[in-house]
Order: structure tokens, then sequence, then C-alpha cells
């Protein structure tokens, strides 16, 4: 039996959050209407990062469920929640660069940022998939709002509204989902489902409960063909929510799969790693092509978001501990890039995004050589260039999906990752060309405290990532583990080295 | 205890210097004077190497082994053999000459200049004495990004676009590369060098997978040296760079690579390869020298000469001959240093007439001597003049090959003749005859002290590369005699290679 | 449908409600059938009929029967059938015996709630939170251009 531990500890760094957006809230509205909203966004960099010791605490916490088996600290869900609390804790710090004290909502906005994140962190602790709906509910509605909250741009109400639409259709798919797989197993808990499966009770529904729970998150991860709602939600929205929503709630979203597929679905791996296998190669390859015909900034970063989806689900269809592990880490190295690209992108574009189009960038690293320098290096880690995150993370995946046998899906990854490149470059090479006369760069603000902390924070991270992984690595080997019970021992690989023998 | 560290020192003594520039403020000439220091000290750092090289060893020396990542298996493991050994010379040699050279052409953002420049170095360097595949990968594709970024930010007009251009040329292949490299892992469970040739010497692979990862090698490495139909990007960026990077954007990376990786791990496969290789190369070899009679611009006849002279050394590698392996070495130690001394000299010019096009350039030998004197020694060094040092490489391939493919070298001999065609013609029409106009209406400085130092140590090198050849020899033979077929059948080897070959390897069989 | 007024139509919905929920009590779901009453008839049922009031000013009269109108309710009814013929020859109606409910439905309902679902029934109170916040920014923002006519509203 584990010893006891005092439940509320399990749920330590949503209580937190929870508890600092509350005050935010609260503090918003006894604060003089008139007076600068800021304070609050430090209120919440607070709350942020007690979470995030909260989440590193909960590393001494043995594993173990809490409230009646609905959540569960393991290392998985300690791994994510430290992520996403960082994810969180720079979101914040870019939101409060890009906003003037005049900025509308902004209590709201901080507010809106700590509840989403609890939603995120409680879907990757939950074990129940009620649980999970909610807290994919929580999450999803937050970032609706806050992906509309600039309502004076054309774009903004449109691309928000698209959002919640789709968004919802999606939870909607994966609430269908959770039915149909009770209906099937008569439990809606992930291990329980794991024994009922290994019990035998796999009726026809099952496969179309867990289709539809992937189709569902599918969605949450913009993977293609799931994708369409990915470029107009991220043009329309402000850069700092963008930065966060195109982190955080996937990173959550790849938590839930994770857990769903190999905690609660392990046996029929089967069926859904060709599912996964093809979502992989249409994330990877529509990603990479829309990215090249874009011209806005924001729009082809969205692309590549569907594209870095891509290569993560490669990790997915791996089927081994490697492969989670590895998706794990791609997850880490892919966020804190895809942040600090859109700090950059935030800072100089403003809440108001000033600048929208590659060619707006024209002479950046003339006029700023930090800011150009540093959008250069996001660019370099997310081509995946030697000692960054961006390619230990790639290296890694596709270690893990050779090691599995999967040799034409990593040659489908690599290649597109080379096609990748020349559309970073264009963004890249723009940066370092000289600058026009009448280039927008001109009239950049200076950089605040907050956005330096942000780049300190993901440069150093995206560096460490690059150059001493084994930490992080260590900790994502330690979350794939507390699957190896239930994880399938890799066939295919199996049989690559049975090849080899025969050959012999 | 240096001999250990001395490689890891060299590596990244440039990388510090990269850091430290960025700390430095802009004032005066002190970025470049530190970019001059770093890279100063990492030359005499790199001296320690011939000094205290053991010539009589075979294997890898000045060895560092340690774990760097667990799982996967990674580690950090550098060591050098006498191929790597004179490249890595040879790198941190031309180091201060490129500061030198961009002493007075790059005036604005030094900073970002000499730090990527430093990088480069420690890039280039990390990817001669790698010898665990990640990492050489690592330094590979590192090697990559500050030459695209300083080509698109200190190039010329088009800067941009040839860095974009060489970016995609070599990233696609490299994207190929990793496949490859990590399926060796996936089959092998290591990325070290040593290990994976013991493993797969000892056979036991599906030959038909093999072929394809080494092919995907040669790709990669071709495309980087580059060998004839992949040369697209060579031309632009020669013309388009700043000088200290078109210096050594060509030639040794891959042909290292080649030399290490696609004949050091692949030997059965190169072997298959091989006819069609030296094909490609002597027809890249014609071809570039064609080329290159019939340009104007300076920069250009440089570029497709160096793609002829490239295509030698790839003649030399893909006819196993102990001759034609040494001699491509030297002859990629060669273009290094003559290759870079004439962009050097065209800089010099283009700093003081202001022109690449030749046709206005004339009568230039009475007003710059000491110019012209270097140009002219350059020039004979590149055309392979007896006594100089791409004479004894010119020679040791011709003769190493001939042997093997008579019919494709006579050919190449025509290439030969062409370049002393192309090179002195060059030299005949910027230096002899009447004065041009704008040769008259220019003052006419000759070289200045930083100039003197810049050229100086090169001219000198490439006579005593070609009377002191032994001295690079003893440390290239034994490293090329394990790669070579066997001397004895090498004249038997004539029609097929593969027949031949010393070690019983598991043929391409099934495909 | 057929009706002409929207007030009339959100009545309608009212009953319709309130008939799914005595199903739903006929059928021995107690629980279920009082939340349907107590939520949909009581709650949503009186919003949407505030929210006509507070948005609509007036009807538009509209042709009753449409072509298209009158094609969805053939469909409607042709699947009406057609399940309901289902169900009649299936056997799941008629089944040999029919599992004991639970005693006390209401109370067990109410002891998984505050047990085994405490939890996700706390969190689902942030989710509202965020969905009010989100809901009050939406709204309220829209009349920022107008302050005269918060005020008139909250001063109501």
């Amino acid at each position: 039996m584990i010893p006891m531990v005092n439940p509320a500890l399990r749920v330590l760094p949503e209580i937190i959050l929870t508890l600092f957006g509350i005050l935010v809230m609260l503090a918003d509205a006894v604060m003089a209407k008139a007076s600068s909203r800021k304070p609050l966004g430090w209120l919440a960099v607070l709350g942020a990062l007690a979470a995030l010791a909260a989440s590193l605490w909960q590393n001494r916490l043995p594993a173990g469920d809490a409230f009646y088996g609905v959540v569960r600290t393991d290392a998985f869900s300690v791994f994510f929640h430290v992520l996403i609390a960082g994810i969180v804790l720079a979101s914040l710090l870019i939101a409060l660069d890009a906003v003037s004290d005049t900025t509308e909502g902004l209590g709201e906005l901080f507010a809106l940022i700590l509840f989403g994140a609890v939603g995120m962190m409680f879907m990757t602790s939950a074990v129940e998939l009620l649980l999970v709906f909610i807290a994919l509910e929580i999450s999803s509605i937050s970032t609706y709002i806050m992906a509309g909250f600039r309502r004076k741009s054309a774009k903004g109400p449109e691309s928000a509204l698209k959002y919640f639409l789709l968004g919802s259709f999606a939870t909607a798919f994966f609430l269908y989902g959770i039915a149909l797989v009770f209906g099937a197993t008569g439990t809606t808990r992930i291990p329980e489902i794991a024994s009922a499966i290994a019990a035998g009770h796999t009726p026809a529904i099952i496969y179309i409960g867990l289709a539809m729970l992937i189709v569902g998150l599918g969605f949450k991860v913009s993977a293609a063909p799931f994708h369409v709602w990915t470029p107009d939600v991220y043009e329309g929205a402000p850069s700092p929510v963008v930065a966060l929503m195109s982190t955080a709630p996937k990173a959550a979203a790849f938590a839930v799969l994770l857990r769903i597929v190999y905690g609660a679905f392990p046996l029929l791996h089967d069926h859904w790693t060709p599912i996964l296998w093809w979502l992989a190669v249409l994330s990877m390859t529509i990603g990479n092509l829309g990215a090249l015909r874009q011209r806005n900034v924001k729009r082809l970063l969205a692309y590549s978001s569907i594209a870095h989806a891509g290569y993560l689900l490669v990790a997915f269809a791996a089927l081994s501990a490697d492969g989670i592990a590895a998706a794990s880490f791609y997850a880490v190295a892919y966020a804190i890039m895809n942040v600090g690209i859109f700090a950059v992108i935030s800072h100089a574009g403003g809440y108001e995004d000033r600048l929208t189009l590659i060619d707006d960038y024209r002479g950046l690293a003339w006029r700023s050589p930090l800011l150009g320098g540093v959008m250069a290096f996001f660019l370099i880690s997310l081509i995946g260039i030697p000692f960054t995150g961006g390619f230990f993370g790639k290296f890694y995946v596709f270690v893990a999906a050779l090691h599995s046998g999967l040799i034409w899906l990593a040659i489908i990854g690599l290649v597109n990752s080379g096609i990748a490149a020349w559309y970073y470059l264009r963004v890249a090479t723009a940066i370092y060309s000289r600058p026009s006369e009448s280039s927008p760069v001109h009239s950049l603000p200076r950089p605040s405290l907050a956005l330096l902390l942000a780049l300190v924070i993901t440069v150093s991270g995206t560096l460490i990532l690059g150059i001493f992984p084994g930490g992080v690595l260590s900790s994502a080997r330690a979350a794939a583990a507390t699957y190896t019970s239930v994880s399938p021992v890799p066939s295919s690989s199996g049989t690559s080295a049975a090849d080899t023998t025969a050959q012999h | 205890m240096l001999n250990e560290s001395i490689l890891t020192l060299i590596t990244f003594v440039p990388a510090l210097g990269a850091a430290v520039v960025f700390l430095l403020p802009r004032r005066g000439r002190v970025i470049p004077a530190f970019a001059l220091l770093v890279t100063l000290v990492t030359f005499v750092l790199s001296l320690h190497l011939p000094w205290h090289y053991d010539y009589a060893q075979r294997g890898f020396q000045f060895a560092v082994n340690v774990p760097w990542i667990a799982h996967p298996a990674i580690h950090y493991h550098l060591g050098i053999d006498g191929l790597s050994l004179w490249l890595v010379l040879l790198t941190t040699f031309l180091g201060p000459i490129g500061v030198l050279v961009s002493w007075r052409a790059i005036e604005h953002r030094t900073k970002e200049f000499y730090s990527l420049f430093l990088l480069q170095q420690t890039a280039m360097i990390g990817v001669f004495v790698a010898l665990d595949l990640f990492l050489y990968y690592a330094f590979w594709e590192l090697s990559l990004v500050p030459m695209a970024i300083l080509i698109a930010m200190f190039g010329r007009r088009r800067g941009p676009r040839a860095a974009l251009k060489f970016f995609v040329y070599t990233f696609l292949p490299s994207a190929l590369l990793l496949v490859a490299i990590l399926w060796l892992y996936a089959q092998t469970g290591t990325f070290d060098f040593v290990q994976l040739q013991a493993r797969l010497a000892s056979g036991g692979f599906a030959s038909g997978a093999l072929w394809w990862v080494s092919l995907a090698f040669l790709v990669a490495f071709a495309v980087k040296v580059p060998v004839f139909p992949l040369h697209g990007w060579l031309a632009d960026v020669i013309e388009e760079a700043p000088t200290a990077m078109a210096m050594v954007v060509a030639g040794k990376l891959g042909l290292y690579s080649l030399f290490r990786f696609n004949l050091g791990l692949f030997p059965a496969q190169a072997r298959e390869l091989a006819p069609l290789l030296v094909a490609v190369g002597v027809i890249g070899l014609l071809y570039g020298a064609l080329v290159a009679l019939a340009q104007t611009d300076v920069r250009r006849v440089v570029a497709y000469a160096i793609l002829s002279n490239l295509s030698f050394c790839t003649i030399g590698i893909f006819c196993f001959s102990l001759s034609g392996l040494n001699g491509a070495v030297y002859q990629t130690i060669n273009e290094g240093l003559s290759g870079g001394a004439i962009l050097v000299l065209i800089a010099f010019l283009y700093e003081r007439y202001g022109s690449f096009d030749m046709t206005q350039y004339g009568g230039l030998a009475s007003r710059l001597p000491m110019l012209c004197t270097l140009w002219v020694v350059t020039t004979l060094a590149l055309v392979g003049l007896p006594l100089m040092n791409g004479f004894v490489g010119e020679f040791l391939v011709l003769s190493g090959s001939f042997p093997v493919h008579p019919g494709w070298i006579a050919a190449a001999t025509i290439g030969v003749i062409l370049s002393a065609a192309y090179m002195l013609w060059m030299a005949q029409r910027i230096f002899y005859g009447q004065q041009s106009l704008l040769v008259s209406e220019r003052p006419h400085l000759d070289l200045g002290l930083r100039e003197h130092l810049t050229l100086w140590p090169m001219a000198i090198l490439m006579i005593v590369m070609g009377l002191a050849s032994p001295f690079w020899m003893k440390a290239i033979d034994p490293a090329m005699s394990s790669l070579a077929n066997h001397p004895a059948a090498t004249p038997l080897a004539a029609p097929a290679t593969a027949t031949s070959m010393p070690e019983p390897l598991p043929q391409g069989g099934a495909r | 449908m057929t009706l002409r007024r929207l007030v009339h139509c959100a009545l309608a919905l009212t009953v319709a409600f309130a008939g799914l929920a005595a199903l739903y009590l006929n059928l021995g779901a107690e629980f279920a059938g009082l939340a349907q009453l107590l939520v949909y008839v009581g709650a949503i049922a009186i919003l949407i009929v505030f929210a006509i009031l507070l948005t609509r000013g007036d009807d538009t009269a509209e042709s009753v029967f449409s072509p298209s109108g009158l094609a969805g309710a053939i469909l409607a009814a042709a699947v009406f059938a057609v399940l309901a013929w289902a169900v009649e020859t299936s056997g799941i109606v008629h089944p040999a015996a029919i599992p004991a409910a639970p005693p006390e439905p209401m109370r067990s309902i109410g002891l998984i709630l505050m047990h085994r679902y405490i939890l996700p029934l706390e969190v689902i109170a942030l989710m509202l939170t965020a969905a009010m916040i989100g809901a009050v920014i939406l709204a309220l923002r829209e009349k920022r251009p107008q302050p005269e006519q918060i005020q008139r509203s909250s001063a109501q």
C-alpha cells in the first residue's frame, strides 16, 4: 500500500494556480479603474513560479492516485506539470512585455492564463476520462476567449469563433469517444479500461471510441487533417497568447494522448499505430508544404507547428518506452523554442501585430542585433541544427522510430525537415538582409525586463536541451518508465533484428 | 595530460572566443584584433599535434572518449589520424588569414561577423576531430549555419539568395545522412566510428540496406565537396560570399568525410560506385576547366577552377590506389591553401579597384609588383608546376589512377592543360598587356604590412609543400594505406576494382 | 416549426423538455428526470425566453410552409419510423430480466458524485468560472462604446 499522502498535495500546483487566478481577479476588481494592470501580471508570474516549484516538489511524492483514483502523480504527470508551468511563466512574461497599460481586460487575461493552466495540468495528471474531459474544456474555453481578446482587429473575433466552433466539435468527438469506451468497458478510469481490455472486453464500439478519442485530440494538437483552424487562429490571436496556446495545450493534449494510447489501449496497438502513422505523415507533409506558401510569419509558424506535431506523432508510432520518452522530450524542446520565437514576434510586432509579413521582418538583425539574433537562433532550432533543443528532440524521435524499424517514417520525416529548412530560412534571410528605408522594423520598442527574462529562459533552455540534454532526457525516460508495465514490447524492432540475423 | 585535452582545446577555443566577442565593446579594431588573437592561439595550440604525433603508430591519437549522453549512447569521442591531422592544421592555419583578409572588408556589424567566423572555425575543426557519428553530424550541420548567415549578411548584393541556395543544397542531403546514421545506430547500437568500422567490417548486414546507407553518405558529402553534377551552389557562393568564407566553403569538409566514412565504413559499396565517380570526376574536371575559360568575372573563374581541382581529388579517391589516395589528400590540402590564396589575392585586388571583371584590368604588373609576384606564385601552384605543392598532388593522383582507368585519366590530363590555360590567361589579362583605364585612373598602392602577413605564409607553405612533401606524407601514407587496395593488387585491378578487393566483404547480392 | 412567433417556439420547446422529463421519470430514472425538469424546464427555458425578450423587439413574419420545411418534416417522420421499427423489433426492448435498479438511485448518485467524482465536480466550478469570464468579456465589451447604456441597464 502506498504511504498516505494528503490528497491535496497531489493537486498542489493546480490549487496554487487557482488561488492565484482568483487573487488576480479579486485584485482586478478592487483596483482603481485607471491604474495599470501590469502588477497583476507580476502577481500571476509569481503564481506560475510557485506552481513550478510545487510541480518540481511533487517529484518527491511517491507515485500514486488521489481523490478515489481520479488524479495520479507520477514521473509522467510531474514532467508535464513542470513543462506547463514553465510555458505559462514564459508566456506571462511575454504578455507583460507586449501589452500596454491601456490594453483592455488585462486582469481577465492573466486570470484566464492561470485558469487555463489549471486545466492543462489536470489533463496531464488525470487518469479518469471524465476529469480529462473537464480539464480539456477548461483549457479550451480559456484559450478560445484569449484567442479573441484583441477585439479591435477584424481577424480576432473571427478566429476566436472559428476556433470555438471547431474546438467544440472536437471536444464533442472526445466526449462521444468517452461514452463509447464506457459503453464497451463499463469504466472511464484509464487503468481499468486497460484491464477490461486485457480481460477481453473488446466489442466493436471500443474501436470507434478509440478513433473518436484520437480525432478529438488530433484537433487539439492540430495534427493534419484536423489542422484547418490553426493558421487562422494564430494569425488572429495576440502573439503572447499564441506563444501559450501553440505550446501548453498541445503539450497537455499530447500527454493525454500518451496516457490514453499507452495507458488505456496498449493492447490495441495494432489498431492505433497505423492511425498515428498516417497522422504523423500527413501532419508533417501538409504542415511543411503549407508553410512553404505562406508570406505571413504567424501563419507560417502555424503550419510549422502542424509539422512539428507530426514529428511528435512519429515518436508515438514508435511504440516503445523510447518513443514515449522521445515524445515527451520533443514536447519540451518544441515548446521552449516556439515560446521563444513568439517572444520575439510579440515584442517586435507588439500586441497589435505591426509586423505580419516576412518582408516586414527584413533587416531586424540590423536594427536590433539582439532580437534578430535570438529569432534566427530559434529558427535554427526549429530547423533542427545541432546543439539546439530542436535538433536533439528530432534526433531522439527518429532514433526511437528507427529502433522500431520505421525506416520510411524516418525518411519521410527527415526529408520533411529538409523542406522545412527552406521556409525557416526565408525568414532568417529576411532578418539578416539589409533593411529598406520603409521597413517597419525601424520603430522597435525597447526590450523590457520581462522580455529579457523570457528570452533568457527560452534561449538557455534551448541550448541546454541541445548540448546537455541528459537531465531532461532522464526525466523523460523516467516519465516513460511509468508505462513499462503496460507498454508492449515493440514487435517491429524484433523483426528488424531478426532480419539482420537472417542476412547473417 | 595535454595530449588528452589538446583536441578539446583546439576545437572549443574559437567557440569560447566567439562568446567573448559578444561582450567586447564595438570600438576601433578591438574585435578583429581579438579574433586574430584567438585564431593565432588556436593555430599555436594545433602545432602541438604534428609535434607530438606518433608517426609510427596507426589508429587515432590524442583521443578523448567520455560518455556524453547515456541514452542513446553518445560519447564525446575525439581523435585524429594522419588524414585529419593536416586538415585540422590547415583549418587553424587559415583562421588568422581569414581574420586578416576581413580586416578592412568588414566594417559594420563586426561583432556578428567575427563571432560567427570563430564559431565556424569550431564547427570545421569539430568535423575533423569528431569520432562519434552524432558528434560528427552535429559539427557537420553546425558548420552550415554560421557560413550561411555570414554569406547572407556580409555577402554581396545577392548574398541572401546564395546563402539560401547553399543551405538548401547541403541541408537536404544531410537529412538523409541523418537517416543513414540513425539506421546504423539502430542496427549496431553505437555511434562510435571505431566500433562501427569493426562491426561493419565483420559483415552480417543486409547488403541492400547497407548500399542505400552508403549512398546517403556519399550524396551528402558529394554535395558539400562539390562533385560535378551537384555543384550548383558553388559558383554563386564563391561569387557572393565574403572572402574569409569563400576560402573555406568548398573542398576539405566534404572530401574528408568521403575519406573517413565512405571509404572507412563502406569500402565495398564505395568500390561498387567507383567507376561512376571516376567518370563524374573527369567530367567535372573538364567541365570546370571549360566553363572557367569562358568566364570574365575572376571570382567565377576561380569558382570553376576550384570545381575542377576538387574533381581531381574525387578521381584520386575512387581509384583506391595508395598513391592516388595520398595524392587526393595532398590535393585537398593544396586546394584549401592555393584556392584560398587566390581568393585572398582577388579580394585585395577588389579593395583597390572595385571590380571583379578581368576585362577591365590590364598592365598591373608594373604598378603592383608584389601583388603580381604572389599572384603568379599562386597561379603556378594551382596549375601544378613542378616544385610547387600542386604538382605533388596532381602527379600522385594521375600516376596512381592511370593504371586503373587509363582512358579516363588520359582525358583528365587534358583538364590539367586547360587549367594551366585559364589560370595563366587570367594572370596575363590582369597583370600584363596595356594598362587599362581602370588601372591608370586609380592610385597604386602595393601590398601593405597586413597583406604581406596574409599572403606570405601561404606562399611559403605552397613552396615548402612542393619541396618537402615527405614530411606531410609520413602521416598521410599510413592513414591511407588501410583504405587503399593492396599495392600489389592495384595494377591487376584495372578493369573491375570490385573483383580484386583485399577484404572478402559480402558483395551486394540482394538489392 | 410551424409557429410564427419566436416566443411560442420557446414555449413549445419547454413543453418538449417537460415531455422528455416525464419520459425519464417513466423509465425509472428519477434523477435524470428531475434534473431535466429543474435545469431545462426551470432554468434554460426561462433563459431562452428572457433572451428573446431582451434581444428581439419585433418578429418577422415568415411563410410557414416552405417546401424545404415540408421535406424536413417528411424526412424526420421517416427517420422516426425506421428507428421505431428497429427498436420495436430488436430484442433489447423485451429483455428476459431487467437488472434491478439500485434501491435509492438519488442517494447513490449523490454518493458517487461526492466520493468518486468529487474532484471533477469541483473542477467543473473552475470551468464555469472561466466560461463566465469569457461570456462577461465578450458581452460587456461590446457595449463599451455606449457607456450610458450600461448605466441604464445596471440601474434597472
